[in-house]
């Protein structure tokens, strides 16, 4: 018992002279910000579209702020328990974090309180619209074509891509709402992402999937699948083929998922602008270019203040759909 | 023919190669220390394998699996401790050569046999998986219903001991499962308005506590004090190979065959192919007195078996995503992290990286036989470590793994509680394996049978419609009922 | 220490009904057959029969003691057994206080106690395992664990 004290004594006394040193040596005024590592935090898993945005942006604000940048994936609950640590982070600027399109869906279907409001936005990176993709070998030339057989037999038709009151499921219901159809017309099969969706769409499980062009870039490579229309106020530079909505079926409706950059609510203004100024320069560098490029991303930038205004105009007009479509709370 | 070559060459990388090789060093040594897994090396291991690109985290897992499921023989032969699961059908046979003096004869025959097991399940792989990735292809949630039932049917099978418990285990499992909001319905269960919760339960700190931490508490509470076992000198294991080859190939091939079609059945793995062979090398064997005396017999039959299945199992792994045993369930968690999403896509959108895991699964298996040899020194070294050292270091790696998952004091929790959860269980002797598959297999299961269901406008019959879903009905349904009927029968004759 | 058959096959029916209540209160997806509810109903459905088969087993099994006491009896293992459960949770409060590498230290040390190892060896090979997990992962796996003052001094 004696010796397990000593040590224990020992223990404690070599703790303290760390404590100590640490003290002693650490520096007496704060280093310009930043002088630690930064945390970006990322609510999908690796490997998706979003954690590839954020890998990129990431190494490229490490070169520019000269510390680390490491990447950490929250995952699970459909994005929420990522979204939820960002807003949680000390305001600091050492926890920063990618937002996408759902936190402006999230708390219409009454899974959260957060909302755009909810962060100090940085800069918006890109967004992806919505396209109609069928089989390939499916009787359609046009989406006028669909859009008749949909309507000529209501309920048949299933469509997939995401989950229950997912982006893509409001996609097809605001696309079938825009042009006078009941959203119901086409049941939802929900799945575990856009390419679950698009296997079901080969195994004819499915007609028809909504996603964006890059989820179903190899499909379309493959010549298995073929889009009919996307839902942008313009053509796609990765497939300029393809109609935009307002030309195939003469429908205002836009939708698309988008990502940006936040940081915590409350983020001191000398570092948000320095996080602003470092997001623009990755924006506009040759290697994000490129990217968007090779993954067939779309890119939209916007500064801190652009960005929220983005993100409240998202919010009015998605929740104003949801409601329409049944979706909300 | 140009995507093999890509393939072969994302492999001969140094980094790669050195990955592979530091993932089966590191393999042997948990497979080696008695009470650990090779589901345990391979789950200690997946925080690693976010960092690395995704054809090193895959040689990585494959091989470390490998070695693992290899060294459990190693101090099952020593001190008829088996290191794995997977070697203690045959561990009293082994330890009975070591008792004549034949150590090096049986761990002579554990490693090669072991290294041509893994090279023909590969084999089989490599010209089965293509074949069945392309009617996999056509499979929809309707046939993904009948394979995750078929997988959860075989899971109850994987625990020894009482059935009604092992289905208690999968309740469990399946109960987990539905713990969130990802469900078909967009629903939060269970939840209690906690955000973690909405976020469900992840299956690999669950697994670590169910596996690793249970094991720990029970060392921990008898004190972790050393064994008392006498080392036996190894002679050269190498004597004798060319006889053995000779005159047992037909134990041989049987262990390769029965192992890889054991893992292929989804729910099914190293340790049940091993003890079905043992039954079965006996059975047929022209001298079944001599088993259990130290005869060799047995032990290439059985310990071939359960490598081959280990390459089994990845068939439905990669071609159906679904877990053909515990290790390739972890993996396929890894290749969705990885962007190799496992399913038909992954062979129509990737095929390079199919070989390359072809290409790391042949270096893996004839890396065995080099590093096997090294290891049956290393790890009469290993189990001279005091455990009161050990054990504390791996309930470190342990917590440091299960918050590395999802960056999260959340993980440590989960495995916390299921540390204790599982340890309650095996006290109980429920097995926890079912559980495990119920939480991988859970989600699966309700996503296809609801999907399929808005899909047949809530039509049954609907599973029945389509070819292949309905051939895999009449299996699952088979596999569900001929047990009950055989119990009854059996009752009936004794009855009468 | 293990629970009888009987026991355990009545907690198992208590976890069904439980888990039948709490299925209950789920919404369905209106126009959808199958809502939320229905698996976590079966689920309950599948623990109830179990519980049963495992109550009417032990029954018919005959008297057996409620608890059945294994390696409990042996001095100190319940102890352990707690104890060391009780060391992971100090870790989880400790962490986020005082960062990774003391916290683990103290936790290793702890359990290493538990064991009977020297106190000095104990303490040593304590730190230089946080110290080499820390490093280990925060430079070759970029993975932040939570920072105290020593992380502040570390690369």
């Amino acid at each position: 018992m004696r010796r397990l004290l000593l040590a224990g004594l020992a223990l404690a006394a070599s703790t303290f002279a760390t404590f100590t040193a640490a003290t002693l040596s650490a520096p007496a005024a704060m280093a310009a910000y930043p002088d630690r590592p930064v945390t970006l935090i990322v609510p999908w898993g690796a490997g998706g579209g979003t954690d590839a945005v954020a890998r990129i942006v990431a190494s490229l604000l490490e070169k520019d702020l000269g510390q680390p940048v490491a990447v950490v994936n929250r995952t699970g609950g459909q994005g929420v328990v990522g979204h939820q640590a960002i807003a949680d982070a000390t305001p600091d600027g050492y926890t920063i974090g990618i937002v996408t399109v759902e936190i402006a869906m999230m708390h219409w279907q009454g899974l959260t309180q957060l909302s755009g409001a909810s962060y100090t936005p940085l800069a918006l990176m890109n967004d992806d619209p919505a396209g109609v993709q069928v089989r390939a070998d499916a009787p359609y030339k046009t989406l006028d074509d669909l859009l008749a057989d949909i309507k000529a037999n209501p309920g048949r038709f299933k469509a997939s891509g995401t989950g229950q009151g997912g982006i893509w499921h409001l996609a097809l219901a605001g696309m079938l709402s825009s042009v006078k159809m009941d959203p119901k017309s086409v049941p939802w099969v929900p799945s575990n992402g856009a390419a679950a969706g698009l296997q079901d769409l080969m195994a004819g499980g499915v007609q028809v999937v909504t996603c964006s062009l890059p989820e179903a870039r190899s499909l379309i490579d493959a010549g298995r699948v073929k889009s009919l229309a996307i839902m942008s106020t313009e053509r796609s530079k990765l497939m300029p083929a393809i109609p935009t909505l307002k030309e195939a079926a003469g429908s205002p409706w836009t939708i698309g998922a988008w990502r940006g950059i936040v940081g915590p609510k409350g983020l001191d203004k000398a570092i948000s602008d320095k996080l602003q100024a470092a997001l623009r320069k990755a924006y506009d560098s040759k290697e994000y270019q490129d990217f968007l490029s090779g993954r067939g991303f779309g890119g939209r930038y916007a500064d801190g203040p652009g960005f929220a205004a983005f993100m409240a105009q998202s919010d009015a007009s998605l929740g104003a759909v949801m409601k329409e479509v049944g979706l909300a709370k | 023919m140009n995507a093999v070559i890509a393939g072969i060459e994302m492999v001969l990388h140094w980094h790669v190669l050195a990955t592979i090789f530091v993932a089966a060093a590191f393999g042997l040594l948990v497979g080696a220390i008695p009470g650990l897994t090779a589901t345990m090396a391979i789950a200690l291991l997946v925080p690693v394998t976010f960092f690395m690109d995704p054809i090193s985290a895959v040689g990585a897992m494959i091989s470390c699996s490998a070695m693992a499921i290899f060294a459990g023989d190693i101090p099952a032969t020593l001190m008829r401790m088996p290191g794995t699961p997977a070697s203690a059908a045959y561990s009293e046979e082994c330890y009975a050569m070591t008792r004549k003096g034949e150590a090096e004869v049986a761990l002579g025959a554990n490693v090669l046999f072991s290294a041509l097991g893994g090279l023909f399940g590969t084999a089989i792989l490599i010209v089965s998986a293509p074949v069945l990735a392309e009617v996999a292809l056509g499979f929809s949630s309707f046939e993904y219903f009948w394979l995750a039932l078929l997988g959860l049917t075989c899971a109850i099978f994987i625990g020894s001991g009482s059935p009604v418990k092992g289905l208690v285990s999968l309740f469990l499992g399946l109960f987990v499962a539905q713990i969130g909001i990802d469900n078909p319905a967009g629903t939060p269960r269970f939840t209690f308005g906690n955000t973690n919760l909405l976020g469900g339960i992840d299956f690999i700190p669950a697994m670590i506590g169910l596996f690793a931490m249970s094991e720990v508490i029970r060392t921990m509470a008898s004190g972790a004090r050393d064994w008392s076992v006498r080392q036996t000198a190894l002679g050269n294991p190498l004597k004798g190979w060319g006889r053995l080859m000779v005159k047992y190939w037909p134990q041989q091939l049987r262990g390769n065959i029965t192992g890889t079609a054991i893992g292929i059945l989804p729910g099914a793995g190293a340790d049940i192919a091993a003890w079905v062979s043992y039954a079965m090398s006996r059975k047929l064997s022209k001298t079944p007195e001599k088993f259990g005396t130290g005869h060799v017999e047995g032990i290439i039959e059985s310990t071939s078996s359960n490598n081959a299945a280990l390459a089994g199992a990845w068939v439905p792994a990669l071609v159906f995503g679904i877990p053909g045993d515990s290790i390739t369930a972890i993996v396929i968690g890894v290749l969705y992290l990885k962007g190799l999403n496992p399913g038909p896509t992954l062979f129509l959108n990737n095929p390079e990286s199919i070989y390359a895991v072809f290409t790391v699964f042949v270096i893996a298996n004839l890396a065995m036989i080099p590093l096997g040899l090294a290891a049956l020194k290393a790890g009469t070294a290993l189990l001279r470590f005091p455990r009161n050292i050990l054990i504390p270091l791996i309930l470190m790696f342990c917590i440091v793994g299960a918050y590395a998952v999802n960056n999260s004091a959340y993980g440590v929790v989960l495995m916390v509680v299921f540390g204790v959860l599982g340890f309650l269980m095996e006290e109980h002797d429920i097995p926890v394996a079912p559980c495990v598959l119920g939480i991988v297999l859970g989600k699966m299961l309700e996503e296809s049978f609801v999907t399929s269901m808005i899909k047949s406008d809530g039509n049954l019959l609907a599973f029945f419609e389509r070819p292949i879903s309905a051939g895999l009905g009449v299996v699952t349904l088979l596999v569900l009922i001929l047990p009950v009927w055989s119990a009854i029968r059996a009752r009936r004759a004794a009855a009468t | 220490m293990r629970f009888s058959d009987l026991f355990l096959g009545l907690v198992v029916l208590g976890g069904a009904a439980l888990l039948f209540w709490a299925a209950s209160g789920l919404p369905s997806v209106p126009g959808q057959s199958y809502g939320a509810d229905t698996f976590p109903v079966l689920t309950a459905a599948g623990l109830a029969a179990c519980g049963f088969i495992l109550t009417v087993g032990a029954v018919r099994a005959g008297p057996f003691p409620l608890v059945e006491a294994t390696w409990v009896r042996e001095p100190g293992a319940p102890f352990r057994a707690g104890a060391t459960i009780a060391l992971v949770l100090a870790y989880l409060v400790l962490a986020p206080l005082l960062g990774f590498v003391l916290a683990a230290t103290i936790t290793l040390f702890g359990l290493f106690m538990l064991v009977r190892v020297r106190p000095v060896t104990g303490a040593a090979v304590a730190a230089v395992t946080a110290l080499i997990i820390h490093l280990s992962f925060s430079l070759l796996l970029r993975v932040p664990l939570p920072r105290g003052l020593v992380e502040g001094l570390l690369p």
